[in-house]
């Protein structure tokens, strides 16, 4: 059997990957976010979200105004303009990711990755130039160069972020080997406490294996770096900075952590909501606990001035928050975002009461929501 | 139509498939049955080829890589596991498919009403699809894939949570579309929806095809038996043995 001779560029060009409509996708997500919006709790979100964001920025921009002749807040600035596109570009295309699969049964592999490319090249750029339009971030000594730069590290940049989406799309043995998991661990829930304990450690292991190892490289790092300025220098409040940073982390992880497990157990018995809160509350402070007990002598080692003078206060705050965000990370078990949001709340002290009052609410009628 | 010659898969160290060799000619409905894990939804995925693997794939005489760069909208592929934007109603999410597709709405849009009225959706067009049943998100699937002119298609456990009377209408159609000279691949489980709607049927079993049988020829009470004998299952004496206790 002879193949018929195809032109195997016919679809490379500019025009085909146009022809293959990353705007149309593009507009797509746009209407499915429009639709989103109509849900009353998910506008309401956004606009908190909104808010939060836009006092952030001014205060940024603030401040970065006062001292803007020193270089360090030049670098920070132009690291800050780099930073905020390639974070939000990356939040879009997680979460477009469960959606890849679904492309790749109208598409080609190669097709899908040169539609997200150019989506990527399109969201990075348009948020660069939104913050540049709006002054958001003031001017630099030298702004022309400084764009052009940007540009074309936002450009070039493209390839890593592709990665998080498009690596390994297609693995159907994961998917299998996930619901063994769940069987084995969700339904054994007449376990006592520590048993809810060790699935969360068995899952956490499992299922986010090398996330895991490159958050403990992270931290390495980010305590090495404290550690080596702070021998040179005597910059005490840069440690005592790393060890908030730290505990923020973990209130990180509590609130991106997988809810499959809970999402679960509650759907057949929404009598556990509270044991589950209690559960998750002791696991997450003992790790809290373990982690700082052996980082501490790390620092104390290496820093001359080290005192633990701040640790009460760290503790005391830490408790606080993880309560709240244990709190909202069980009643909005559906969304990450959601839940990001609703935790941020806690910049605006009146918002609290009424976030824990419909956190409650959804505690008890969880037979019927989830 | 779809020709498949000494195929070889391995998931890391599993050996998934091994010399799988498949002749399927033009307008064939073909039901491909086997053990769960035995690798079918693996077969329709190297025939898309979303996976690398060891052997040669052709469609149309062409072979599947250089077939899928020019001809991609040719097939509909119809995977196990349904995914659907649960924030677009029924009706954006076909025309969504069909946009991608670079089908005009308008010259399809009498098939999109009959297909929806067929598949009893009518009035949940205009919803968010959030608020449909596992089945009628599988229902509206099936009509972006019944709505496109393909020349294959491949469905894995298309009806899977449908309701009787959709699987009725999806039937009379998939026979109707073979007659028209679409080649279908059909992945299930359900013994009966092959018997009594394919032209052919492939048992996928220990790695490659181990019967691969027109349906005049086999007799239909075959299938059955011959499948209970390559899986080693004796049901009869199990069912006795369970009736004992």
């Amino acid at each position: 059997m002879i193949p018929k001779k195809i032109n195997i560029f016919k679809r490379t060009n500019l025009k085909s990957i146009i022809e293959m409509c990353p705007l149309k996708i593009i507009l797509n997500h746009i209407r499915v976010f429009k639709n989103w919006l109509r849900i009353k709790d998910n506008l309401f979100g956004i606009i908190i979200l909104g808010i939060i964001a836009l006092l952030t920025l001014i205060s940024i921009r603030h401040i970065t105004t006062q001292y803007q002749n020193n270089t360090a807040i030049q670098i920070f600035i132009l690291l800050f303009n780099l930073f905020i596109p390639i974070l939000l570009t990356n939040t879009y295309l997680r979460a477009a990711k469960k959606e890849n699969q679904f492309l790749l049964t109208l598409m080609s592999k190669s097709e899908l990755k040169k539609i997200r490319q150019f989506q990527t090249i399109l969201s990075n750029l348009f948020i660069f130039f939104i913050l540049l339009i709006f002054g958001i971030i003031p001017k630099l000594t030298y702004q022309y160069i400084f764009i052009i730069a940007s540009v074309f590290i936002l450009i070039l940049i493209v390839p890593f972020q592709i990665i998080i989406v498009l690596n390994k799309p297609n693995i159907s043995k994961s998917i299998k080997k996930k619901n063994v998991f769940y069987h084995k661990y969700n339904f054994k829930i007449d376990l006592p406490v520590h048993g809810l304990v060790i699935r969360d450690i068995l899952f956490l292991w499992r299922e986010n294996k090398i996330k895991l190892l490159y958050y403990i490289l992270f931290l390495f790092i980010v305590n090495s770096v404290i550690v080596f300025i702070s021998i040179r220098n005597n910059l005490n409040n840069l440690y005592v900075a790393g060890f908030h940073f730290q505990a923020f982390q973990i209130l990180a992880i509590i609130l991106r952590y997988p809810t499959e497990n809970n999402s679960k157990i509650l759907r057949f018995y929404p009598n556990y909501t509270y044991k589950i809160l209690k559960t998750e509350f002791i696991f997450w402070f003992a790790f809290f606990l373990i982690y700082f007990g052996l980082l501490t002598p790390f620092y104390f080692i290496f820093i001359q001035n080290f005192s633990l003078h701040f640790f009460p206060i760290l503790t005391l705050m830490f408790i606080m928050l993880l309560m709240y965000a244990i709190i909202i990370r069980l009643a909005f078990l559906e969304n990450t975002i959601i839940r990001i949001i609703y935790f941020l709340l806690i910049l605006i002290p009146p918002a609290i009461p009424f976030v824990l009052y419909k956190c409650f609410r959804r505690f008890k009628c969880y037979s019927y929501t989830i | 139509m779809l020709q498949l010659y000494n195929i070889n898969k391995k998931y890391g160290s599993v050996e998934v498939l091994r010399n799988l060799n498949l002749n399927i000619p033009k307008g064939e409905l073909l039901g491909l049955i086997g053990p769960n894990g035995a690798g079918k939804t693996t077969l329709l995925n190297l025939i898309l080829f979303n996976l690398d693997f060891k052997g040669k794939i052709f469609i149309e005489d062409t072979p599947n890589f250089e077939y899928l760069k020019t001809h991609r909208d040719s097939i509909v592929y119809l995977p196990e596991e349904v995914f659907v934007y649960n924030f677009l109603t029924g009706l954006e999410f076909v025309n969504f498919i069909l946009d991608l597709q670079n089908i005009s709405f308008k010259k399809v849009e009498d098939k999109i009403i009959l297909l929806f009225e067929l598949f009893e959706l009518t009035k949940y067009k205009n919803q968010l699809i959030l608020n449909y049943s596992l089945g009628m998100k599988r229902k509206i699937t099936l009509i972006a894939a019944l709505v496109q002119s393909p020349k294959l298609m491949l469905l894995d456990e298309p009806v899977f949570g449908v309701d009787a009377r959709s699987i009725i209408v999806f039937k009379k159609l998939l026979k109707y579309l073979s007659k028209t000279g679409v080649t279908i691949v059909l992945s299930t489980h359900i013994i009966d929806l092959i018997k009594n709607l394919c032209d052919s049927v492939a048992i996928l079993f220990d790695k490659h095809i181990v019967v691969y049988e027109r349906l005049e020829k086999i007799r239909i009470n075959e299938i059955e038996n011959k499948y209970l004998d390559l899986v080693g299952c004796d049901v009869e004496s199990l069912i006795n043995e369970f009736e004992l206790l």
